[in-house]
Formats: C-alpha cells, sequence, structure tokens
C-alpha cells in the first residue's frame, strides 16, 4: 500500500505551492524536543484562491466525517453475513451483486491469517494475506506518531506566500494564545481564524478516527474465536478504516502527503 | 562463595542490571517453609529416587538404553492439533519419524508410538494423567507399554513445561517446536544426516567470568574450569578447547556455534538474557548468552546492547551446525514460562507473568534448524539457573550430574539416557527436601542456609530440558570402532519447497497461521509471531491510553476556566513562546471564563478608543476556542474509552 492513512503522520508538511488537485496543506512536524504539534500552511497570495482552499479544506474534513460515520454500518453488514456464512469467493469481485467492496474483502483477508480468523481460503482470498509484521510497523508508527500528534501542544501557522500571518497555540486545556502580526487586514484576519478552524478539526477528525478503529475493531473481533485476538484485529482495522477513507477520497484532507 | 547471600544467572537486558538480586539464605528459606509441596508429586520422587538410589537407570531392567529395538521411540502431540495440522507435522517430521520407527521396531513393532488426538497430550494433563490414559502407572519406563524415549512436538503453551519436567524423570525426554514447517523438515533431515556423518571427537568450554560478577566467577572457577579439567583427565581420545574469560568473547562463540570451529560437543557456561514483559526484544533475544564482552555490573549501568550477547541472529546463514550438542548454562537458555516460577514464590503473592507466553529460546530453536543443516540437541535451562546446580553450600563445588552426563555424552550415549543424571538429581533433591520440611514441622530446628540451598537446587534440577530428540547421540565413532572423520563438516540438502499446505489452513491456536510471500505463495507464520504482534500491538494501546489519560486528566484539570489571548507583533520571526505565553509580542486583548460564568475581560484600545477590529477578532477567538475544547474532550473521552475497551480482558 503506498499511500495510506499510516502516511499521514509521516509525511505532512508545508507546501509553498500548492497544486491545484491539492488545494490546502497542513504541514505537521514533530518539534518533539518542544512538545508540539505544528500544523503550518502556507496559501497562496490571491485571496480568493486562499479561501478557496480553506473551503475545499473543510469540505473534505467533513467528507472525512461521513466515511467514519459509514464504517459501523458496512461493518455491520460484513460481519452479520460473515456469521450467516452468506460470503463466497464471488462475493469480493469488485461491484459485486452483494455490494461488499475492496475494503471488506481486504479485512476479512487479513481476518483470515489471525488465530480463530475465517478461513481464508474457502473465500478464495489466500493471495490477499497481508503481510502481518510489516502491517504491524506500519500500524505502530502511525500509532507513535498519533498520540504525539494528540498529546502535544497544538501549534498553528498560516503564512501566505511564505511570510507568516499569525501563529496561535493550544494547549490540553483548550487555553488559546494568538500572536498576529501588525497591519494585517480583516481578509487576513479570516484566513487565520478559519485556518484555526481546519487545524483543530482535524484534530478532532484524527481522534475520531481512532474511535472508529476502535470500534470497528471490536465489531471485527465478533469474527475471531480466539480470546485476545482482538488486539491482533487493530491494525487490520486500521487498514480497513484508511480504506474506506480513500475510497470516499477525503481523507487527503487530513493528512496531504508531500507533492501527492 | 559469601555465606551471607546466594547470587543468581540473568541479566536484565533493558536495565543492565541482575534479574534478581543476591539474596539472603533466610528470605529464600521462609519461602520454602511456605510453599505446599505436592504431596503426590514427592510421593512419586521419593520412590523413583529410592529406584535410582538402587542402582537402577530410567528404563526396565534388562534394557539396554542405547538400543531402540529395546528402549523404544515415541512421539507425543497436543491434542489441540486437528488432523490437517498434524498431517502436515507429520509430513514435515516424516524423515526422522521413518528412521525412528525403523530403529524401533526391529523387534516390536508397538515399540515406535505416534501419539495424537486423544492419546495425545491434553490440555491440563499431568504426567501421571497422560500415562494413565496409557495404561502406565509409576515406575521405571516400560517400552512394552509406552517408549523410554519420547519427543514432544510443541511450544510450551501447547504442551507445558511442567508436563516435560515430569514425564522426564521416568522417561527420556525432549522437545521441538519451530515457526515454520520447513524449520520441522530441516530439523528432522538434520537428524537423519547426523546418523551417517563422524565428526572429530572435540569438545569446547565456552566460559564467561565477567568482571566484578559473582555469578559467573562461581561458574567459570567451580563449573567449567574443572569440568574441562575432568574430562582432559578421563577423555584422553577427545581434544578439549576451552575458552575462558578474555577468550569467551562474542566473536569467539560465532566460531563455535556454526563457525570452523564448531565442535561435536559444546559447553557454555554464562549469563543469559532476560528482557522485561512487552519488550520487543523478549521472545528474539530472551536466553541469549552474555559473553565476555560485558564489562560487568560496575562498569556498565544501562541496557545492554546486542554486541554483548550472542542470540539466534548471529548464527550466519552459511553456519554449519551439523550434528552438534550443545549444553549451555544460562538462564532462559532453553526456554521461558509464562509466570515467574521463582519471585512469585520468593517476592510475591500471587503468580506475576514475565512473558506474553511460555516460548522457547530463539537461539536453540535457530541452531536445530538451520537450513544447513541444524544441531541434534541443545540443553539448557528453562527460566533461571543457579549456583547450586555445581555448588552445594558448604560442601563447595558438586560436579557429579554434569561429570557423569558429559561422559555418558562422549561414549556416544543418546542424550536423553546421558542427561537422566539431572532427573535424579531433582528426584533426591525433592525427597531430601520434603524430609528436611517434614522436620522442621515436627519441630526441628531449620537451617536456613541447608533450607534454601534444598529449596533452590530441587528448582533448578527441575528445570533442565532437552531440545531436540531425545534419542540423538554425538555424531562420533562408536567405542572401540574408528571411522573416518569428515574433513569439512557436512551440510543438509537444502529443504528447498515447504510440506504441501493443507487445503484449508489451521485456525486453532497453536497452530501456523498462513501469510503472503512476494511470490504469492502462502507461507506459515507460527503462533509465536503472533503472539508478539499481539504484544506489540498491546503495549502501544496501553502506552497510548496512558498518554492519552495524562493528556485528559491535565485537561480537566483545567477545565475550570478557559483563557484565550491575543498578541500583536510587529517582528513576528522575534516571538517565542515561553511559560505559555508569547514574549516578543504585546498583550492586546485577553478573555478569562470561569466555569461558574464569571468572565474576565482585557479589551485592547487604539488612542483611548476600542479597537474594534482586533476586539471582533479576538472574540471569534474565544467563541473557536469554546467550541475546540468541547469537541475535543469528547472526542479524547470516546478514544480512550474505546481503547480502555480493547484492553479489557
Amino acid at each position: 500500500m503506498t499511500e495510506t492513512v499510516f502516511d499521514l503522520w509521516a509525511t505532512w508538511k508545508a507546501v509553498p505551492s500548492p497544486q491545484p488537485d491539492q488545494p490546502f496543506f497542513f504541514g505537521l512536524d514533530d518539534p518533539a524536543a518542544q512538545e508540539f504539534s505544528l500544523f503550518e500552511v502556507d496559501l497562496p497570495a490571491g485571496p480568493w484562491s486562499a479561501a478557496e482552499q480553506l473551503e475545499a479544506a473543510q469540505t473534505a474534513l467533513d467528507q472525512a466525517g461521513r466515511a467514519l460515520g459509514a464504517v459501523p454500518g458496512r461493518l455491520d453488514r460484513l460481519v452479520g453475513q460473515a456469521l450467516a456464512g452468506n460470503l463466497g469467493p464471488a462475493s469480493f469481485a469488485l461491484g459485486g451483486t452483494d455490494g461488499l467492496g475492496p475494503a471488506e474483502a481486504e479485512l476479512l483477508a487479513s481476518l483470515g491469517g489471525l488465530p480463530g480468523g475465517p478461513p481464508v481460503e474457502s473465500y478464495g482470498l489466500a493471495e490477499r494475506l497481508p503481510d502481518w509484521k510489516q502491517s504491524q510497523k506500519e500500524f505502530l508508527e502511525a500509532f507513535e506518531r498519533l498520540q504525539k500528534l494528540l498529546t502535544h501542544l497544538a501549534w498553528v501557522e498560516t503564512r501566505v506566500d511564505g511570510a507568516l500571518l499569525a501563529r496561535t497555540v493550544v494547549d490540553w486545556s483548550g487555553d488559546l494564545d494568538t500572536v498576529w502580526g501588525k497591519r494585517l487586514d480583516a481578509a487576513q484576519f479570516e484566513l487565520h481564524r478559519r485556518a484555526l478552524q481546519v487545524a483543530l478539526s482535524s484534530r478532532v477528525a484524527l481522534l475520531r478516527l481512532l474511535t472508529t478503529v476502535l470500534q470497528a475493531t471490536a465489531k471485527i473481533s465478533i469474527l475471531l474465536s480466539t480470546p485476545g485476538a482482538q488486539l491482533l484485529a487493530l491494525p487490520a482495522a486500521w487498514r480497513y478504516v484508511n480504506q474506506i477513507l480513500r475510497e470516499f477520497e477525503t481523507y487527503r484532507a487530513i493528512t496531504a502527503p508531500v507533492g501527492g | 562463595m559469601n555465606d551471607e547471600e546466594l547470587v543468581f544467572n540473568g541479566i536484565d537486558g533493558a536495565s543492565g542490571g541482575y534479574l534478581l538480586p543476591p539474596l539472603p539464605p533466610s528470605q529464600i528459606a521462609a519461602v520454602a517453609r511456605g510453599e505446599p509441596m505436592d504431596k503426590k508429586e514427592v510421593k512419586e520422587l521419593e520412590g523413583w529416587y529410592q529406584f535410582i538410589s538402587q542402582g537402577h537407570f530410567g528404563v526396565r531392567e534388562g534394557v539396554d538404553p542405547g538400543d531402540l529395538s529395546q528402549a523404544g521411540w515415541g512421539v507425543i502431540f497436543p491434542s489441540s492439533a486437528d488432523t490437517r495440522r498434524l498431517d502436515t507435522l507429520r509430513e514435515a517430521l516424516g524423515e526422522l519419524l521413518s528412521l525412528r520407527q525403523e530403529q524401533a521396531t526391529g523387534q516390536h513393532e508397538h515399540y515406535f508410538k505416534v501419539y495424537s488426538g486423544p492419546d495425545g497430550y491434553r490440555p491440563g494433563d499431568s504426567k501421571q494423567d497422560w500415562l494413565t490414559r496409557q495404561g502406565v502407572g509409576p515406575g521405571p519406563a516400560n517400552p512394552d507399554k509406552v517408549p523410554y524415549y519420547l519427543l514432544l512436538v510443541g511450544d510450551p503453551e501447547e504442551i507445558p513445561y511442567r508436563f516435560q519436567y515430569q514425564l522426564d524423570v521416568q522417561y527420556a525426554v525432549g522437545r521441538i517446536h519451530f515457526d515454520t514447517l520447513e524449520d520441522f523438515a530441516r530439523y528432522a533431515r538434520s537428524v537423519v544426516e547426523a546418523e551417517n556423518i563422524t565428526l572429530p571427537k572435540r569438545v569446547a568450554f565456552f566460559g564467561v567470568a565477567n568482571p566484578d560478577d559473582r555469578a559467573t566467577s562461581l561458574s567459570s572457577e567451580h563449573l567449567i574450569q574443572p569440568l574441562a579439567d575432568f574430562l582432559t583427565e578421563k577423555q584422553p581420545d577427545w581434544t578439549i578447547d576451552s575458552l575462558f574469560q578474555e577468550q569467551a568473547m562474542k566473536n569467539n562463540l560465532g566460531q563455535l556455534i556454526g563457525g570452523p570451529e564448531t565442535p561435536a560437543l559444546l559447553f557454555t557456561a554464562s549469563h543469559g538474557m532476560g528482557f522485561p514483559f512487552g519488550d520487543v526484544r523478549q521472545l528474539p533475544h530472551q536466553g541469549a548468552l552474555l559473553c565476555q564482552d560485558w564489562p560487568g555490573p560496575q562498569a556498565w549501568k544501562q541496557s545492554i546492547p546486542t554486541d554483548f550477547y550472542f542470540s539466534g541472529e548471529d548464527i550466519l546463514q552459511d553456519a554449519r551446525l551439523l550434528g552438534l550438542v550443545a549444553f549451555h548454562f544460562a538462564c532462559y537458555g532453553a526456554g521461558t514460562p509464562h509466570q515467574d516460577e521463582f519471585a512469585r514464590q520468593a517476592f510475591k503473592s500471587s503468580r506475576a507473568e514475565i512473558a506474553p507466553h511460555a516460548f522457547l529460546a530463539r537461539l536453540p530453536q535457530r541452531m536445530l534448524a538451520h537450513p544447513k543443516g541444524g544441531a541434534l540437541a541443545v540443553v539448557g535451562h528453562v527460566e533461571r539457573a543457579w549456583g547450586y546446580s555445581f555448588f552445594w553450600g558448604k560442601a563447595g563445588q558438586q560436579l557429579t550430574v554434569f561429570e557423569d552426563t558429559f561422559q555418558r555424552l562422549m561414549r556416544g550415549e543418546r542424550v536423553g539416557f546421558a542427561t537422566e543424571k539431572f532427573n535424579e538429581r531433582y528426584a533426591e533433591l525433592s525427597s531430601d527436601l520434603s524430609s528436611e520440611l517434614d522436620e522442621i514441622e515436627a519441630g526441628g530446628t531449620p537451617d536456613d542456609y541447608q533450607l534454601a540451598g534444598l529449596w533452590t537446587a530441587n528448582n533448578d534440577a527441575r528445570n533442565y530440558v532437552v531440545l531436540g530428540d531425545p534419542a540423538v547421540k554425538l555424531a562420533i565413532s562408536p567405542a572401540g570402532e574408528s571411522r573416518a572423520v569428515q574433513d569439512e563438516r557436512p551440510t543438509i540438502v537444502e529443504v528447498a519447497s515447504p510440506p504441501p499446505a493443507p487445503a484449508q489452513p489451521d485456525f486453532t491456536p497453536g497452530g501456523a497461521m498462513p501469510v503472503p510471500v512476494t511470490d504469492g505463495a502462502v507461507e506459515y507464520l507460527s503462533l509465536d509471531s503472533f503472539k508478539q504482534i499481539q504484544t506489540n500491538v498491546s503495549g502501544s494501546l496501553q502506552n497510548f491510553v496512558a498518554r492519552l489519560g495524562d493528556f485528559l486528566s491535565r485537561a480537566l484539570e483545567d477545565a475550570t476556566s478557559l483563557e484565550v489571548s491575543t498578541y500583536v507583533s510587529g517582528n513576528m520571526n522575534a516571538v517565542k513562546y515561553e511559560g505559555g505565553r508569547f514574549s516578543g509580542g504585546q498583550l492586546r486583548a485577553v478573555t478569562y471564563i470561569k466555569i461558574d460564568g464569571d468572565t474576565l475581560i482585557c479589551v485592547p484600545e487604539e488612542d483611548g478608543e476600542v479597537d474594534t477590529t482586533l476586539w471582533k477578532i479576538h472574540m471569534d477567538m474565544v467563541a473557536q476556542a469554546q467550541a475546540s475544547r468541547a469537541d475535543l474532550l469528547k472526542a479524547a473521552v470516546s478514544a480512550a474509552t474505546g481503547m480502555v475497551n480493547l484492553l479489557k480482558p
């Protein structure tokens, strides 16, 4: 998998001149020594295009929220069908008549590699089994970065064409300190206000992503007969939710990998 | 030896300190007095000790333990292995099973046995439970009923160590378990191939004595050096290589384990590496051999790097190990139990988990299943090893068990029979310990030193195990024969392809799990690997819960108020954030809202007038801070709840 939610915490970086298909970029760096999570956005100079990018970012976040909201229903359906024994090899063809998509197929294949998981070969899924060690490694790395992101101070900077407009630090309790450059006009104030809104919303969205993954893990574990195997299902659930976000093509809004 | 304190082998790789600190005898004696002994077990061990002390061996009178057609050979699978898994395991071990069947059935067909399904090891079986199902009571092994040599196939979660310890008292027992079917096949082929090779009669002793370290000083001075001296005198036709102290470096051990200096028989005495529960190094490196490279506890007070110890990962791909028999005196050298078998008795009221599950040490596993041909057997210790193996209190060094074992091995006796002396010692010590405790119970005056010694020695003697087929023997010329020895250590024909995968994978606990390999074929990954993943994920989750909990705790502590500050600066690059405030900027507006609704506002002014533009943006920030805090706390609580739920057993 070349582009995943895992990339999110590894590659966020400010991009000075965003491409048209990447309207908004939050740079996330990890200056660990200061315990800050840096959200940095560099907008184009044109006020309209800058505002459009912020609007697009917010829209993408909203879409991501809807994608996450779809996860429980899709999983309920998958689990119900699996328990009823209504899954077969044909179920996993793209556009299959039963409506289960490739994310579900990959998930089921992943579970087949777990103790007490469903028998993947009877579903014709053995060739889709993931590399578990790699999958675990990716998950743990992402998890580690997510911890830092969520438990460090949020440091949000808005730049326009490289020039720093404003900087806001938000601590754990929600206290918020902002420093503005002098001689800013109302439009520039508005850019940072909206950028801050998107940054803080994306932080909440990442927590919701985590919650969704945890809930998905609990649902998925119904398919596993081995006690304790639900922890093993966590990386699989992570991949599954990631894939659904990709399907919605919205996760870029909160991930925005460098260079697209 | 210091009479005041007892020292133990084993180094914590994470901290660099000892796994157990030196302890006064009184503390151990108190544990011994308080520990209930299994009456049935003790009674049987006492009977067994009387039997062996009259000069009998583990097998029935008149049976030659060196002849499998008289002693018999059997293999025990866990009953949990279903037909598919059993078939693949039997196929992987096919070459070994055929060899042993041929050797054991020379006189009686039933002297070769495969115990599986209901006849296999059932969860919860004691030794006697299992023997009773085979129609056998206590007493010497009777191959008419159950063969003397018994190979357990399964990890210690499927077939517990305790079953192995107890069965080993009467029988010659070994165990194998590997990650892949290929490894099973490699080991089987190695044993078969080694039957047809002849190695030079060379034994190597590798004795570490780290500076300022009493445990390895003891093992060096009172175990390995005198043992090497004894065998030099008693086995004149053997070449004896001794690498002690400054020669006992890691790179030299690599020469002895797969390198050009690999002997027929290897004995190492060192600390074994231990790691805390959940440490990613625990499964791959626990039981690895700490070499002379470690400068000792005074000079090194930090995590132990891999440069200091020899683990399975240090065995080279082109290593030559075929025919080797190794004996590692080291903590965890053979394996690790799930729960602490000593500290729970000595220090804790309940059994502490020291590992996510019981497992075999990786070093011997790698030695036995090397692709170029593996070692025949590795004898080692489960749990911690103790000085009482060779140093018996005021009586000083006690090497008889080691001397007899090595002499038997060097005579070409089978490993399971050669190591019977350790089981005899276990029976003897259990009997002595029981008597001592009975005497104390009857009002006798306890001798703490004697009692502590008996107790630790009893535990210690019990935990030596054979990894590998107990019927293997050194690949040397039998006594009275002079075969041509190989100039170069042979290798096996590589196990090129795995045995065919079952039609449907086995997903039972302990079964092999399929994972993909690059060419799209299905590879089988062991339960150990999955358990390692499970441990890593659990550890990461627990860490996250702790951090998120800390975050929430701090957030809630401060949640009684909300403070929003607005600054301006003519030089943004000079602004710094220090102590929760911006410096280098001018504070223009502050809003402080208390939980009871009280609000304090400092309004920005410009030339005596309220700066309405700044005031508006400041109030927007206030609104955003309020909304953001509510959303973030709600989302964080949900995530924390989800994680805690997932961690619930």
